[in-house]
């Protein structure tokens, strides 16, 4: 497992743990835990866990390139997990602070970006097993 | 497909279809009982953590590459993970929409929480080892 699949796949068990207390202390005392707080859970379980999950996982396992580098730049992968971290941590920072909409703004243009680097990366990626990425002058 | 995976997707499945029926339920309809119209935490909890959380942790046991024999504190922490989310969502199902009816019903809802997070937090425990860089 390539090292930014493991930082990604560690980072959404994190996030797992952390996404499930706080709903857990929405459920049990949703007196004590505002509106805000069911909205930080949501934003965890689904970015934080599930889609980094998915991210990890797919950088991992997708058909590698038969020459080069085998998983693409990981100079431009790398960047794909403190985007989608300090993303999701400004998405929760801003709803359990109650931050200005400005805040949720930042945090989905950060995801958006994390996305979009993931792409890039392994957008060319999809395709059968064992096709080669095709040389400069080369047809595909 | 080890034992467990083979439970986490069949119990997977049901909360799927599960959440479906009660999705399909016209709660808006008139005579529609209160503990139905007010379900969808619940059909939506069943969607995520009982079928996309489930199957994940499933076949992420089967899949994950194992370094040499996966111990039995690992294999006893993930069955630990699989009955905490059972109990949990269990509870979670019957207790959350009754509550709304009678209140009193509310209180098993913290401990359904604290089975959810167990579940969470032993899958963790058991997945770890197996995430490292080759």
């Amino acid at each position: 497992m390539p090292p930014i699949s493991v930082r990604l796949i560690r980072t959404a068990l994190l996030w797992l743990v952390a996404g499930a207390a706080i709903g857990g202390i929405a459920l049990a005392a949703p007196g004590a835990a505002g509106p805000g707080w069911r909205h930080a859970h949501a934003e965890i379980m689904l970015m934080g866990w599930m889609v980094q999950l998915v991210l990890g996982v797919a950088y991992w396992i997708l058909p590698k390139h038969a020459g080069g580098a085998e998983r693409g730049s990981v100079a431009l992968a790398a960047g794909i997990h403190p985007l989608l971290n300090g993303g999701v941590v400004l998405a929760v920072l801003a709803w359990l602070l109650a931050w200005p909409d400005a805040t949720l703004l930042a945090a989905r243009g950060l995801q958006c970006a994390a996305v979009i680097v993931f792409v890039l990366v392994g957008g060319p990626r999809i395709k059968a097993f064992g096709v080669g990425r095709a040389r400069p002058g080369q047809p595909a | 497909m080890p034992r467990l995976t083979r439970w986490f997707l069949r119990s997977g499945i049901a909360c799927l279809l599960l959440s479906l029926a009660l999705g399909a339920w016209p709660v808006h309809a008139v005579g529609t009982p209160r503990w139905l119209a007010s379900s969808w935490p619940v059909q939506l909890h069943l969607l995520t953590f009982g079928w996309l959380t489930q199957v994940t942790f499933g076949v992420a046991w089967w899949l994950f590459p194992r370094a040499g024999s996966v111990s039995s504190r690992h294999e006893a922490a993930m069955w630990l993970a699989f009955g905490a989310l059972q109990a949990g969502l269990l509870l979670r199902v019957i207790f959350e929409p009754l509550g709304v009816v009678v209140p009193a019903a509310a209180i098993a809802l913290p401990v359904s929480a604290a089975l959810q997070f167990t579940a969470a937090l032993a899958f963790a425990i058991a997945i770890w080892p197996r995430i490292r860089a080759r």
